[in-house]
């Protein structure tokens, strides 16, 4: 195991736990104010925990257990750290910048240089070696900021929101240098993008209240979330509620017939629908009754959302039936376009 | 939206109108001034040997102290803008008070710390050192009362700064005195520039706090205002002459100061 | 008084006291100063007034009349300053007015030395020509020659006028 990590800040209401192999990389994902970022912040040492522990390749990096009070300073963890905000020394050229970690540890000039040569060309940056900071665009920066990250050949790297200020017309660039110079490394991410997620992680960790809600290879995550968070993400109606002899009952009541059961009656578990498959007073025996809350267009669809559940509609659809907001309406479905799968 | 076309608009005239009035408080005496100098006589004046001498003597401890400010200066804002303690407000109060401290008492209180009875005086005089009445102690005079401008742009300097970067060096690998070195203090620069200008500053009109601890001695302690102070006695067209050149090397000082400290200012990095 | 008579502002004016140096020691005197002779000695840190100033002119002239040379540590631009130095024991001995010393209220010893009648001070006394009120102005010169003025004054430390 390259990495234990269990920590609880009071503080912040976090309490996480966290292990990762050698060479893999976690997408922590997660609402607003979940803890991803303090979670980042104690690992690279520049917030300390109330308790625990973190170890990585066999030396600890804090141990906060019993009466002991061991504390690496971060400069001596050879983790790396990448924010949103690449943060460029702006006092250094490009290839000073990338150079600074090499020459921190004591490499001479020459051979960091060519340390962060080669780490600029890795990230398609060479031709921006000798400028400043200030005349970098955006994505340039934040390439110029990986290859920094990843000069001291770090045991760890951080990312937190790696593209999170960045252009959409660029963010792609940045996420295809990621998933090329990520490969093999421990990696820890931060985002808000499942698109990251997808892109550059093995697994996610889903952060909620400083608590982990889901966790998972990603594809499983998303097809079978846990957590709201992560339904929302995956964009699927999230049902969560106890298995019945013909399928499911909700935390909120509602029967949900399925047709293919895995769990045991009894059993908690959760069902997912996607919104597309929802129709409005359609004949299907999954009933959602309510009023509608909402309606937001989404690409060539409109969604009408009544309390939780969404459904993805044509125009038409809430043109012919007058919908609006207030509205009483059923959303259906069919048994079949519901998949459930057991938490326990 | 109507406050920030408040806080955006056109100055009241009447404000522009109190503003000229201290503009010509201030200008006006200098000015003044300036209609009393004895033209015809005024290379003579300033070029008398006691006054070239009060004028180097003038640079030369100013400059000293001006690095000892930096030497001292630096730290004590590290300190003080960077780490979180007990009593860490109180102490920054009391690091600032040469500033409000009327210079004589800051003389009073050298001598009775390095004067030869003073607290320091006779373990300084065992080790050979022999602090008063020498240009020593005019630069300790000086660094005194110009240290605090240091501090005082300094850490207000790394207020706004943040540790952001310092964080990321962190990660980076380096140690605090490489962060210190290679990211804190390159990154404040304008505001040590600018700090150690204005420390000079003070150091070049400092008056009460040497005349008071150092003594007045032509080429060892007496200094320009130490000079202009002496020359009013006998002669006021000296006097005034040397005050002019002391206006106009504290003028220059000041250019100096607003140049450095305003074009590398810290925009660039708040537009990151 | 030179650049009033000059002017022929006053009348003859007429010296009402007289003034001369002693040397102010720290009390107890460290330094052992007994003459003159010994503020020209290097060990002895002497604050003197600078020569811009009464005093200082005082002591230049006393150091020429009498051949000693002092190398001072200080020229002060006041009395006030040279006592300063004296009261504080940063200088071992200061040469000012035997009514300086006299008016410490004994926070600094004063040593005599003979060589100071050489160099005296004397105060002029005059009614300015123009005076509004030329007969108060006589009247009060004549009370400072007179002899409760010059007790007073003798009092204080001042020497007789010549």
């Amino acid at each position: 195991m390259s990495l234990s990590f269990s920590a609880a800040l009071s503080a912040r209401s976090l309490e996480v736990d966290l292990e990762l192999a050698g060479g893999e990389t976690v997408a922590i994902l997660g609402p607003n104010g979940a803890g991803k970022s303090t979670t980042i912040g104690i690992l690279a040492g520049l917030l300390r925990p109330d308790t625990g522990f973190a170890t990585l390749d066999g030396r600890s990096l804090f141990d906060f257990r019993g009466g002991t009070h061991k504390w690496m300073p971060p400069h001596a963890r050879n983790v790396s750290l990448l924010a949103q905000d690449p943060l460029l020394f702006p006092h250094l050229t490009v290839r000073e910048n990338v150079a600074f970690g090499p020459r921190s540890a004591g490499v001479s000039r020459a051979r960091a240089h060519a340390t962060a040569d080669h780490w600029l060309d890795e990230v398609e940056a060479s031709s921006l070696a000798g400028r400043k900071p200030a005349e970098l665009s955006g994505g340039e920066a934040q390439r110029v900021a990986v290859a920094r990250a990843l000069a001291t050949d770090p045991r760890l790297l951080l990312l937190d929101e790696p593209m999170a200020a960045l252009d959409v017309t660029v963010a792609p660039l940045v996420r295809r240098v990621l998933r090329r110079v990520l490969h093999g490394r421990t990696v820890v991410i931060v985002t808000h993008d499942i698109l990251d997620a997808l892109v550059l992680a093995d697994r996610v960790i889903v952060l909620n209240e400083g608590r982990i809600v889901d966790a998972g290879p990603t594809r499983e995550v998303l097809e079978r979330p846990r957590s709201r968070f992560a339904a929302d993400l995956a964009g699927l109606n999230l049902l969560l509620g106890t298995r019945t002899a013909t399928g499911m009952v909700t935390h909120d009541g509602d029967q949900v017939a399925v047709t293919d059961g895995v769990a045991p009656i009894g059993a908690r578990v959760a069902a997912v629908i996607r919104p597309t498959a929802m129709t409005v007073g359609g004949a299907g025996s999954v009933r959602f009754e309510g009023t509608i809350t909402d309606l937001e267009p989404r690409g060539d669809l409109i969604r009408i959302r009544v309390g939780t559940i969404a459904a993805d509609v044509t125009p038409s659809v809430v043109a012919d039936l007058d919908l609006a907001p207030g509205h009483r309406v059923a959303l259906t479905a069919e048994p079949r376009d519901v998949t459930m799968y057991s938490l326990d | 939206m109507t406050r920030l076309r408040a806080t955006s608009g056109p100055v009241p005239r009447w404000v522009i109108a109190v503003a000229i009035v201290g503009g010509v408080f201030v200008l006006l005496p200098l000015a003044a001034m300036a209609t009393r100098v004895n033209w015809g006589q005024f290379g003579a004046l300033v070029s008398s040997p006691s006054s070239v001498a009060a004028l180097l003597l003038s640079l030369r401890t100013s400059l000293a102290a001006t690095a000892l400010c930096f030497v001292l200066g630096v730290p004590m804002a590290v300190v003080v803008g960077r780490t979180r303690f007990a009593g860490q407000r109180i102490l920054r109060s009391l690091v600032l008070l040469p500033l409000v401290l009327p210079p004589v008492v800051g003389g009073i209180a050298l001598l009775y710390t390095f004067g030869r009875q003073g607290l320091l005086g006779s373990t300084l005089s065992i080790l050979g050192v022999d602090i008063a009445f020498s240009t020593t102690a005019v630069v300790l005079a000086q660094t005194f009362v110009a240290l605090p401008f240091l501090v005082l742009s300094l850490e207000g300097a790394l207020r706004t700064a943040g540790t952001r970067y310092e964080e990321v060096a962190a990660t980076l690998g380096a140690r605090p005195t490489t962060v210190l070195w290679r990211v804190t203090l390159p990154l404040v620069l304008p505001a040590v520039l600018s700090g150690a200008v204005l420390s000079f500053a003070r150091a070049l009109g400092e008056f009460g706090a040497t005349l008071t601890f150092a003594g007045s001695l032509q080429g060892v302690t007496r200094t320009l205002p130490l000079e202009i102070y002496l020359q009013r006695e006998t002669d006021p067209d000296a006097a005034v002459a040397l005050a002019l050149v002391l206006v106009a090397v504290a003028v220059v000082v000041i250019g100096i100061a607003q140049r450095v400290a305003d074009p590398l200012s810290l925009r660039r990095q708040g537009s990151l | 008084m030179g650049k009033l008579t000059h002017a022929s502002l006053t009348g003859t004016p007429v010296n009402f006291a007289t003034n001369r140096l002693e040397i102010a020691v720290p009390k107890g005197n460290p330094a052992k100063v007994r003459s003159f002779a010994d503020l020209a000695k290097p060990a002895v840190k002497t604050v003197v007034c600078a020569a811009a100033v009464p005093c200082g002119a005082a002591t230049l002239t006393l150091e020429q009349l009498t051949g000693v040379t002092i190398r001072p540590v200080s020229e002060e631009t006041a009395v006030t300053d040279v006592l300063g130095k004296v009261r504080s024991g940063e200088a071992d001995a200061g040469l000012v007015y035997v009514t300086d010393i006299r008016a410490s209220n004994g926070s600094v010893d004063g040593v005599t030395f003979p060589e100071s009648t050489r160099a005296v001070n004397a105060y002029p006394i005059s009614v300015l020509k123009r005076s509004d009120n030329p007969r108060l102005a006589s009247a009060f010169v004549a009370f400072v020659l007179g002899s409760d003025a010059q007790s007073l004054l003798s009092a204080d430390g001042f020497g007789a006028p010549h």
